[in-house]
This record gives structure tokens, sequence and C-alpha cells, in this order.
């Protein structure tokens, strides 16, 4: 994974365009149906199940 | 929020769910899908129902990086030695900026609080809700048996 000099700052004018540009990104994202994110996403899995609602069928299949 | 340096039982985690108490917007999430890079926000933004609609149809945890209290034994990666993610994190990712990150939440940050600056280097990698992870990623979210 390549290293940057620096992390960008975002001002509050910039915030909505910047968040937009973010929503796009992420809809490029691959997804594969019926599949939740892996990462750190399962820390909510836990602690807070209720932010999957009606998701949590796929990690009865996660080893 | 204040700059001062938080209590131990006053620490925010830097990758929480806006549903939390207290959850506060602090980065946003650009860069491509295979390379994602959060950019840090001058002033972070409370959760409300008009922060969170910007993210349609997306989840916000795909777009924004939230920070909230963190909720320790109600946690996953929480363990005898504060935060496991944040150790793992620095342990298996590799850094991807040179320079502290402009990130107005290090002060309260469990991560910084407990791995320095190390994962300062790596958080700008971090996706809460990523369908897409790096293998190290992947492999740094994954928790400790139990």
């Amino acid at each position: 994974m390549p290293s940057t000099p620096k992390a960008a700052q975002i001002t509050v004018d910039q915030f909505a365009e910047t968040t937009f540009a973010a929503v796009l990104r992420a809809l490029q994202t691959e997804r594969q149906p019926g599949r939740l994110p892996l990462g750190p996403i399962i820390y909510g899995i836990i602690a807070f199940p209720e932010a999957f609602e009606g998701q949590l069928r796929g990690l009865e299949s996660r080893g | 929020m204040s700059a001062e340096p938080r209590r131990e039982d006053q620490l925010l985690c830097p990758s929480a769910r806006p549903e939390q108490d207290d959850a506060v917007a602090f980065a946003v999430v650009g860069g491509t899908p295979e390379e994602p890079r959060a950019g840090y926000l001058e002033k972070v933004q409370p959760v409300t129902p008009q922060l969170l609609a910007l993210t349609r149809p997306v989840r916000p945890t795909e777009v924004l990086r939230f920070a909230a209290p963190c909720a320790r034994s109600g946690c996953m990666h929480y363990d005898d030695d504060g935060c496991s993610l944040g150790r793992r994190t620095v342990a298996l990712v590799a850094p991807v900026v040179e320079a502290l990150p402009p990130c107005r939440i290090r002060p309260s940050c469990r991560w910084f609080a407990e791995q320095g600056k190390d994962v300062c280097f790596r958080c700008p990698v971090i996706v809460t809700d990523n369908y897409a992870p790096s293998e190290a990623v992947a492999e740094a979210a994954q928790p400790p048996a139990r």
C-alpha cells in the first residue's frame, strides 16, 4: 500500500462536496449480494447488532 | 470537544458507529475503492439526521469515520490490554502517511493513547464498514478468539 506524505484536512466548506465524492467512492466498491463487509465492521456485531438490522444472517456462514 | 487529554475511561473509539451515544463524525473516507483514505475534518460534526442523510444510498460508516466513547468490555476487541484492534492495526497494516493526520480527536483517541503515533500513520486506511478491505486490514479486524 503506497504511502503519501500526509492526510488531507477537510474544512467545513469542503465537507458536503468531499462527502459526496466519498459516497461515489463507496458506490464503486464491489459488493457481493448477501455478504457483509469484512474488516472493522465486526466492531458492531457484538456491541451494536441493531446497526445491521436484517443482515446478521450472513455471519453464521463466516468461520 | 476538549483538546485536553482524557482519562482512560473517557477515551474515544476512532471507528465507532453513529448510533452510539455522543458520536461525532471526524473524518471522511475518500480515495479509491482499492485505496481508501480518510481526510480529517477541521471541525468534528455532531451526528444528526441531516448528516447521516448526506451519505445515502450507502451506510454512513462506509463514508464517514465516527468517534464515540469506547464501549470497553462491550466490544469484542477490548481486552485486558485495551483495544486489540488498534494493536493489530499497528502490527499488521503498513503506514499510509508519513505525517500525523490533522485529527481533532487525537487527544481523546484510545488508539493514540495506547499505540501512539504509529497507529495514526495507518488510521487513514480504516473504513468502519469496508466491503473491499486489503488482506492486512481484514486480518487486523479479526478479533482474538475468546
